[in-house]
């Protein structure tokens, strides 16, 4: 009989943050691979070949990785789901076949190592089957303490799951014996990704059990060594077992490293350091002599696991990122720069004269300054940094600046006034390199921080620009839902000819008035 | 841009005929929106033959669905294709608008 597994990908666990900010926790690395991927070939391992995914956060990131099936010689099809915290409304609609009988129920973020075949009910009416540890002094009167997240379930049960239930609904629901008995086995705790002490726990387990599972790629050098490919280590280094270091490492001189310690992929550990009980995600830099025990390293992010705190390191010779840096992105802000210096100089006169024309009208000041906040930025509010954004003082710029809130505000001036006003000034930010010529609406920091989370995340990523898609597709006062969905479409749309084509569109704006 | 409106008890079904959701047709498209969001209150907007959006097309659908909801109603739409699906995954419209694969999961969803 084919199995069938559906599997709940959508949490943004809040125990995870703001590790998971970057990475969902199921595409955190574990020895080598995301978490996800051990999940998967676990249950293709035990027969499973259909699969329904629920995702949420970052469901991109996980389409790309687990890709259609073809590779395991399985089937995936993925649902959307609106709510992370709440995401069982689909389970109420998925495509059942009858020959799959019952389907197992898992959340990705946990991964049980037992064989589950053998507790598969083999009656369709047979009723659901709850996968829980043992937990003391459960007092848990639907019996679902200590439910791992994994249960074989009856497509009714599915179908019959309330909409807006979590997981402890869910739980409660699938005991609660409306579909036929339920029955809980206990299994030992799974192997999880749901905290920092859970994540480097399965890194341990898994070090210290290296069979179970076969979760552990890579050669055994010596015993309780495993290494990936193109690992260079220095002579002087040492290594004390249990280790795992990923494909293209480097271990300097001097440097101590475990036990119990995972080295993601691509990463640097400097000369002398020391890291035990840690695990230090891929394309990290550890800096000289840096003594690292019981900790996560992401980057230049670092969690102490002990005490559940996250600091970001600004300096990277102490901890740091070895990602690539584009240098197309680099092209592209140094040809912006020299553009709009040249222009500067040429717009000389202009800007002269609008300031005379407006100091003669009697504004004081002439020229206006706006905080705002420079992007690209991380997510922590604490490492932002901002410029002075110029622009003339008129009317606009004054309703402009006074905008509360993500929603409101002007974009710009409809007439050939905007480009005077505010275009031209704002060319002495562009050669500076703190603005482009075209990007999302510059924002100081209480505007970025009431933004909405998923936008304000797409917004910290972009770049500041003087042409927006906004005000070049809808012109100066759009609405709350055109402003996003112009900003969230120019986050993932941008690029050379797509910032060509809105500047030809702003200047016939502003030019002509006509808005295509 | 060319819809065909189909009433399945409470339900309308609006099924999109053209390939491109964008500036050129999407106020054309918000205008053929009104009267259906005036008398309905649960609307599935099938997208299946739609191969681009743009901001136009999303503002669009952000605003039907704001519509609806400021009355008590919903929106969900259906059978994206790869490139709409992943312009939606991409700017996280799928937290602000239901999205199903199939129109029978939609309707199933609106039904249960």
């Amino acid at each position: 009989m084919p199995m069938h597994a559906v599997i709940v990908l959508a949490g943004e666990n809040p125990q995870m943050h703001p590790l998971n900010e970057r990475t969902p926790a199921a595409l955190i690395p574990v020895v080598g691979r995301p978490f996800v991927v051990h999940v998967v070939e676990t249950l293709v391992e035990r027969g499973f070949l259909h699969f329904d995914v629920l995702l949420c956060h970052r469901p991109e990131r996980f389409e790309a990785l687990l890709g259609n099936g073809a590779r395991w010689g399985c089937s995936f099809r993925y649902h959307l789901v609106r709510d992370p915290v709440r995401p069982y409304r689909h389970l109420r609609t998925l495509r059942h076949d009858p020959d799959w009988g019952h389907s197992l129920l898992v959340h990705g973020d946990r991964l049980l190592l037992e064989d589950l075949g053998g507790s598969r009910p083999e009656a369709p009416e047979a009723g659901n089957i709850l996968f829980c540890t043992e937990t003391e002094g459960s007092t848990d009167a639907a019996g679902t303490a200590g439910w791992t997240g994994w249960a074989w379930a009856t497509a009714a049960g599915l179908r019959g799951c309330p909409p807006d239930v979590d997981e402890s609904g869910l739980a409660g629901f699938l005991s609660s014996g409306a579909q036929g008995a339920c029955v809980r086995v206990p299994v030992e705790k799974p192997l999880s990704v749901q905290s920092f002490d859970d994540l480097l726990e399965t890194d341990r387990r898994i070090l210290d059990h290296p069979g179970e599972g076969r979760l552990l790629d890579g050669r055994e050098t010596e015993p309780g060594i495993w290494m990936a490919r193109h690992v260079r280590v220095h002579p002087l280094a040492r290594l004390v077992p249990p280790v795992y270091i990923g494909e293209n490492c480097r271990v300097g001189l001097g440097v101590r490293l475990g036990p119990h310690a995972v080295v993601g992929d691509g990463c640097v550990l400097d000369r002398r350091c020391t890291v035990q009980n840690a695990l230090i995600l891929p394309g990290s830099y550890v800096g000289e002599a840096l003594e690292l025990a019981d900790v996560i390293v992401d980057r230049n992010r670092l969690v102490n696991v002990r005490f559940g705190v996250a600091v970001t390191v600004a300096d990277d010779f102490i901890l740091g990122s070895l990602g690539e840096r584009r240098i197309e992105k680099r092209l592209m802000s140094f040809a912006s720069r020299v553009a709009a210096a040249l222009l500067l100089v040429v717009a000389c006169p202009a800007l002269l004269l609008t300031a005379l024309v407006l100091k003669l009208r009697g504004r004081t000041p002439v020229l206006g300054r706006q905080e705002a906040v420079c992007l690209p930025a991380p997510e922590d509010p604490v490492l932002w940094r901002t410029f002075h954004r110029w622009s003339f003082n008129d009317d606009g710029c004054t309703a402009e600046s006074a905008a509360g809130g993500h929603g409101s505000g002007v974009e710009g001036r409809q007439g050939p006034e905007d480009l005077f006003l505010r275009f031209l000034p704002a060319l002495l930010n562009i050669a500076r390199g703190e603005m482009r010529f075209v990007g999302v609406r510059p924002r100081t920091r209480e505007e970025v921080a009431s933004l909405p989370p998923d936008w304000r995340s797409l917004y910290l990523a972009s770049k500041p620009g003087v042409v927006t898609e906004a005000f070049a597709v809808y012109g100066s006062h759009p609405s709350a839902d055109q402003r996003y969905s112009a900003e969230a479409f120019y986050c993932v749309a941008c690029g050379f000819v797509h910032d060509l084509r809105l500047l030809v569109r702003y200047l016939r704006r502003v030019l002509t008035g006509t808005r295509r | 841009m060319d819809v065909l409106v189909e009433r399945k008890g409470t339900l309308a079904v609006v099924k999109l005929l053209g390939r491109a959701l964008d500036a050129g047709n999407a106020p054309a498209f918000k205008e053929r929106m009104g009267p259906v969001i005036e008398e309905n209150s649960r609307v599935l907007v099938d997208v299946s033959s739609l191969e681009f959006m743009d901001s136009s097309g999303m503002g669009v659908m952000l605003s039907c669905l704001r519509k609806l909801t400021g009355k008590g109603g919903d929106m969900k739409l259906c059978g994206m294709t790869p490139p709409v699906r992943a312009l939606f995954e991409l700017v996280r419209m799928h937290r602000i608008i239901e999205v199903y694969n199939t129109r029978e999961e939609a309707e199933a969803a609106f039904a249960a």
